[in-house]
């Protein structure tokens, strides 16, 4: 081991403690659940403060989501209680099960072969999120208002998303 | 042909190594997080004299006369064993993007571990830990551009902790290898 390798080895941890603080100091329990496939987000809704299953408000403690993945289309289903994967989702569909409980957001189950968004904790605060690499999804949770530079950037995007989306609606129905 | 069978046992030592350690599970729920063990070939595919950085090869080059080494080292051979190795596990355990994090990965760490032992005054503790930051850091990368999200970028702590710390102690280990990689005097 020469000088030069310990140099290295305490500028690594270095950059990553700063990275950590970085992260960490951006962030509070997070606001907004967002999930989006191939960069396309199809699920953006608030979250209850301390309760992040106050999605429907019928009260209850657990929510889940079946996201369903066909080839054009994504969607996804909303449930009181588990389904069962093998009964809900249609044949050549691939699948992610979300679950919103008070521990946060976590990936119940999936079809992918590596399994680890569903191995994953659950997340709940700002800037965490849950990444099914094969099925190109990613669930995170949006920042308080101290959003990080890179939350804002990603937001900037949504914005613009969005007003496309709006712009094109009303010329639909002004037709 | 003797070159060919030395690269095609390291290759498939390259491979089980990948499996031993896609056995192991060290990921803690985040998705990249390896042991990295394949990279000790690529390492001893590196060098032959680790150094302590007293001495820094000007050339990067192998320090023991042809004869003496066990398999034949240098660049282009740690390139083909370890791309290979990649790919064939790829098809063997996981599935196409797994190739391509993996592939982009390698490439960055190789580029970083190549500098890092130009440099000189990196031992091989060095060069790994080079090696096993910069692949992870280029896994996330190209994750963050498939996946078009900066969420990604959240795991970049724990890789780069895990990353130093896998990579300096595969290269204490590979040091400690390189003395009986000499072939045995007859």
């Amino acid at each position: 081991m020469t000088r030069a390798d310990a140099v290295l080895i305490v500028v690594c941890f270095l950059a990553a403690a700063v990275a950590a603080v970085w992260f960490a100091f951006g962030n509070r329990d997070g606001q907004r659940l967002q999930v989006s496939c191939d960069g396309q987000v199809i699920i953006n809704m608030p979250l209850m403060e301390k309760s992040l299953a106050g999605v429907l408000e019928d009260g209850g403690e657990m929510r889940y989501c079946l996201i369903l993945l066909q080839e054009d289309d994504v969607s996804c289903k909303w449930y009181e209680a588990a389904c069962d994967p093998a009964a809900a989702v249609p044949e050549g569909t691939s699948y992610n099960l979300l679950v919103l409980s008070e521990n946060g957001v976590a990936m119940e189950a999936a079809d992918c072969r590596d399994q680890i968004c569903v191995n994953h904790r659950p997340v709940s605060r700002g800037g965490e999120s849950i990444i099914c690499l094969p099925h190109r999804l990613v669930v995170e949770i949006a920042g308080g208002t101290d959003e990080s530079v890179l939350d804002g950037v990603a937001k900037a995007g949504h914005i613009i998303e969005t007003a496309r989306e709006k712009g094109r609606q009303g010329h639909e129905t002004d037709g | 042909m003797r070159r060919t069978a030395e690269l095609g046992f390291l290759l498939a030592l390259a491979l089980i190594l990948s499996y031993v350690e896609s056995l192991i599970p060290f990921s803690f729920g985040i998705p990249g997080m390896k042991l990295g063990l394949p990279n000790l070939i690529v390492l001893l595919l590196l060098y032959e004299k680790p150094g302590t950085g007293k001495n820094p090869s000007k050339d990067g080059q192998n320090h023991m006369a042809a004869e003496e080494k066990i398999f034949s080292t240098g660049v282009r051979e740690a390139v083909l064993v370890n791309g290979l190795r990649i790919i064939l596990s790829g098809f063997l355990f996981s599935n196409l993007y797994a190739i391509l994090y993996a592939l982009s990965g390698a490439a960055l760490s190789l580029s970083a571990m190549l500098a890092g032992k130009k440099y000189g005054r990196f031992s091989m503790i060095g060069v790994s830990v080079l090696g096993g930051v910069f692949h992870n850091v280029g896994q996330i990368l190209v994750a963050m551009a498939v996946v078009e999200t900066f969420a990604v970028a959240y795991y970049l702590p724990f890789l780069i902790v895990a990353g130093t710390v896998t990579g300096a102690v595969l290269g204490f280990a590979g040091m400690e290898l390189v003395p009986y990689l000499r072939r045995p005097v007859s």
